[in-house]
């Protein structure tokens, strides 16, 4: 085993096997050594994974409190379903598939986040000029899936589930019904999702 | 040590190790074998099939077209229910692939009620078919879930529905054979209690819940 991971990341490193493939051929060995009850197999792996998932949600989502409490549910995530990786099939995709539906679902029960809130200096400001590019909304576009939703479905999101505020506060501090906010949220995880599936890899 | 590295160390600890997966075709394929089976067995225990039903298969082209057409759409949905309960295992086009048969087979019958494959006539009549097709999809889609429930489906009230689907058609097929010959009856009282199974297995799937219990 350690022969084929000092291969693998020597080949890569010289260029002799692309790097993609170096990674996608290691984890495959990795995981399946892994299945095999091999301790010390899983633990490389799941520590390179946390590093390439938390890249790939911070270029996705820019760097926001929630991509710790994401990684930490894929890797649970991951865990749970390693007896479902099918050596002949490709390891990427397994993961990704995995790393995507977490990232979402994670976001989507995004409770109130109160602590949160302090992070922002002016929180008042931000709540009394929603219409205005707020700190927060910087932050988040610099996240590239966010800058694809639209500015209704972005505002919702930052309220609700970046800064924190109840679905209640956000419609007020929107000026529209609380009914629309879940409407708005439940559209841009949705758009989110469908942004997530079509992102090649 | 941060919280992921803490995680990891807990993770790989007294790591067990786990069966390697099953051939994921080759399961839904025995599902959809050992189902229609039973669907066939028990469906003949409880009254004979309709006279001639498979002579018919034979001799109307339309028919068995329409029948084929069932078998493959169901068949099809068993391999998507399945694919879709392991990670990046089912592709888009294969589950709309899936939707597009089911909805061809389907839509056999609704232009049925213009222009028949067959004959409409009462000749078979089983009296309780709309129970029937309840009552026998039901075991199939426990035997289902209970196949899937070592799986890991990302998103499982979608499996559960695809699943639901499958098993819920099957009974609905057979009774094309079983039962009367007659468009409209077939959508009220053999297809439409094959779709109700889709809610009945949402709803088995949000009661039941493996990984959920698990956390």
């Amino acid at each position: 085993m350690i022969l084929n991971e000092t291969f693998f990341m020597k080949a890569a490193s010289e260029g002799i096997v692309p790097r993609h493939e170096s990674d996608e051929q290691r984890w495959s060995t990795l995981m399946v050594s892994a299945q095999a009850g091999n301790e010390s197999d899983y633990r490389q792996l799941l520590t390179e994974l946390t590093d390439v998932i938390y890249s790939f949600l911070c270029s996705r989502f820019g760097k926001r409190h929630f991509i710790e409490d994401c990684v930490q549910e894929i890797l649970m995530a991951i865990h749970q379903a390693r007896h479902t990786y099918d050596r002949n099939r490709p390891f990427r995709p397994w993961l990704f598939a995995i790393v995507r539906h977490k990232a979402i679902d994670t976001l989507r029960k995004q409770h109130t986040r109160r602590k949160h809130t302090s992070q922002y200096i002016g929180e008042q400001e931000i709540l009394a000029q929603t219409s205005q590019q707020s700190e927060a909304e910087n932050e988040m576009t610099r996240g590239r899936l966010f800058e694809s939703l639209s500015v209704p479905y972005r505002e919702v999101l930052i309220l609700t589930k970046i800064i924190g505020f109840s679905i209640a506060e956000a419609a007020e501090k929107l000026g529209i019904s609380e009914s629309l906010v879940k409407v708005r949220i439940h559209r841009a995880i949705h758009k989110l999702r469908q942004l997530m599936e079509a992102d090649k890899l | 040590m941060n919280k992921h590295d803490t995680l990891i160390a807990n993770l790989s600890r007294n790591l067990a190790p786990v069966e390697p997966p099953p051939n994921i075709n080759r399961l839904a394929m025995a599902w959809f074998l050992l189902s229609a089976v039973y669907v066939v067995a028990v469906t003949q225990l409880f009254g004979p099939i309709r006279p001639g039903a498979i002579s018919q298969l034979g001799t109307e082209p339309r028919f068995l077209l329409e029948s084929l057409l069932g078998v493959a759409a169901i068949l099809w949905t068993s391999l998507l229910a399945f694919r879709s309960a392991v990670p990046a295992a089912l592709s888009k086009p294969f589950a709309a692939a899936g939707m597009v048969l089911m909805a061809l087979w389907l839509g056999q019958y609704v232009f049925g009620l213009i222009s028949p494959a067959l004959e409409p006539s009462k000749l078979g009549m089983r009296h309780y078919c709309y129970f029937e097709t309840l009552a026998y999809a039901l075991p199939v889609i426990l035997a289902g879930m209970f196949l899937l429930r070592r799986l890991y489906p990302l998103r499982p009230l979608r499996t559960a529905m695809s699943i639901g689907l499958a098993a819920g058609m099957l009974p609905a097929l057979y009774m094309q054979l079983a039962c009367m010959y007659e468009p409209s009856h077939i959508l009220a009282y053999h297809i439409l209690p094959g779709l109700l199974m889709v809610g009945v297995s949402a709803g088995i799937a949000a009661k039941w819940n493996p990984r959920r219990r698990n956390k």
